[in-house]
């Protein structure tokens, strides 16, 4: 008899393994735990690396990314009021993005006391300069 | 299995998939770059001489790979993967007595392109065979420095006897009876059932490969993996074999680790059947992984050979990316013609560095 190739000889020696490993493959299936996915001993690790975040190394492109409406600072209105100190932001998309936030809350936010309080704090900072330049 | 069948199955799906990727829009794609450095000192000792050597860790070389992946549909994802490895003193090509740097190599080692659809995923070029890796499970987390691939950091010692005289490599007389290892293929894996896939690749010299592997996570038990595999070389080996395998590795939720390897080879026109046993306990905890392993291949240069090692490792991983290691291994040849073969001892210590 002979089983894909292997001689008889062969194949008996083998048949016990295959079961046993067969059999533990099938029974572990049967328990339905969790697939993951195990590490290869010959392949990079699946792990952040020294300068790398992620499990699969540095981005270096990323359509998604280059998809968002990126609009240039020439584009975008300013914000003109020097008042509000804004946080560091990353791109001017983002900068615009918060601009328009702020708008926002200004909107809604007449006669609410964070509102109050806000122009009680320009008035504050207005008579600061006026301080400095007597 | 009927080899020209199997032919046609994998011609016939591939040609599917070209088929059913149509005319899509593009949604996503991603570009990444990574790879890492793997570097160690080395002493062997082979019983009459012994050296230091600065080697590049063959058990997962020093390299750099460009990954890409687009879902071209919802359904449907194209994807290369390019990795090369560059080693200087490839650690399972040295021996004791070097004294030079040994030979810098820029190997290939994928080049390939792949379809992930519904019904599984379908691999064109060179890559993983379907059978690569089956006997080389391991959950201890010291395969970076042992693991059942000895011959990766031993392969080219020489076993002397008493009056030095050369008898054979380690590498001679070794092996895990892992697949074909990364060949020029067309290769394809069922969709994971539960953890559990099926794969199978055709390379050149009508040569393939069959494979099944399972891995889950239990609660209480905590993780296991397996996978067997199947290799016929048909004209690609001379002389021809056959070749099954399988590991088991189980990594208990307390740390707790055991793994397990065996592979047999049926080699057309030989009256010897080479056979080999792998086991590895070991200890995982917080940054640490210890473990001991004892292994031995039969019959695989001279009927009645007995290659045989045990080793000792520890890895530790302090940062995100980066591991130290240290691993103590001595290999024995019992050979029925040849008394006084001296056993090798070797100790290493190095560091691997992803990027």
């Amino acid at each position: 008899m002979a089983f894909m190739g292997l001689t008889m000889k062969t194949s008996l020696k083998l048949t016990c393994k295959v079961l046993l490993v067969s059999v533990i493959t099938l029974g572990l299936w049967g328990c339905a735990g969790r697939p993951f996915d195990p590490p290869r001993a010959d392949e990079i690790p699946k792990e952040p690396g020294v300068f790398t975040k992620g499990a699969d190394g540095a981005v270096l492109y990323d359509s998604n990314k280059e998809r968002q409406p990126a609009a240039s600072s020439s584009q975008m209105p300013r914000a003109s009021s020097g008042d509000m100190q804004q946080p560091a932001v990353a791109s001017d998309y983002e900068e615009y993005e918060g601009y328009r936030q702020w708008l926002l809350w200004k909107k809604s936010a007449v006669g609410t006391p964070e509102y109050e309080e806000f122009q009680q704090w320009r008035e504050w900072r207005k008579y600061q300069e006026w301080k400095k330049q007597k | 299995m009927n080899k020209g069948i199997f032919n046609y199955v994998l011609f016939f799906s591939a040609v599917a998939v070209f088929l059913f990727l149509g005319l899509q829009s593009v949604q996503a794609l991603e570009v990444k770059l990574s790879g890492q450095v793997n570097r160690a000192v080395m002493w062997v000792d082979n019983g009459k001489d012994s050296s230091v050597l600065n080697v590049d860790n063959d058990n997962s070389s020093t390299r750099f790979r460009f990954t890409g992946s687009e879902e071209v549909s919802d359904s449907v994802t194209v994807g290369v993967v390019w990795e090369n490895e560059f080693q200087s003193n490839d650690s399972s090509k040295v021996d004791v007595g070097q004294d030079n740097d040994g030979g810098s190599e820029f190997n290939d080692r994928k080049l390939e392109a792949y379809f992930v659809i519904p019904y599984g995923k379908i691999s064109i070029g060179q890559g993983d065979g379907a059978a690569n890796g089956t006997t080389e499970e391991d959950l201890s987390g010291t395969s970076v420095i042992m693991y059942a691939g000895v011959n990766d950091t031993a392969g080219s010692i020489n076993f002397r006897d008493d009056d030095d005289t050369p008898i054979a490599t380690v590498g001679s007389t070794r092996s895990n009876f892992d697949g074909l290892s990364r060949n020029d293929r067309l290769r394809y894996d069922t969709p994971s059932f539960g953890g559990a896939t099926l794969s199978a690749s055709f390379t050149n010299g009508d040569a393939y490969e069959l494979a099944a592997r399972y891995s889950g996570d239990f609660d209480g038990l905590g993780k296991i993996t397996t996978a067997i595999g199947f290799v016929n070389t048909n004209d690609r080996s001379d002389p021809e074999y056959t070749q099954i395998g399988g590991s088991v590795s189980w990594l208990h939720t307390s740390g707790i680790n055991l793994t397990v390897s065996s592979g047999a080879r049926d080699i057309d026109d030989a009256d010897r059947d080479p056979v080999n046993y792998y086991g590895k306990l070991g200890y995982k905890f917080d940054i640490h992984a210890i473990a001991v392993e004892y292994g031995m291949t039969e019959d695989l240069s001279q009927e009645d050979d007995k290659s045989k090692n045990y080793g000792l490792a520890y890895v530790v991983k302090p940062w995100d990316g980066v591991e130290f290691y240290g691993t103590y291994r001595a290999y024995s040849l019992d050979r029925d013609d040849t008394s006084n073969i001296e056993d090798i001892r070797q100790v290493m210590i190095g560091t691997r560095v992803k990027f």
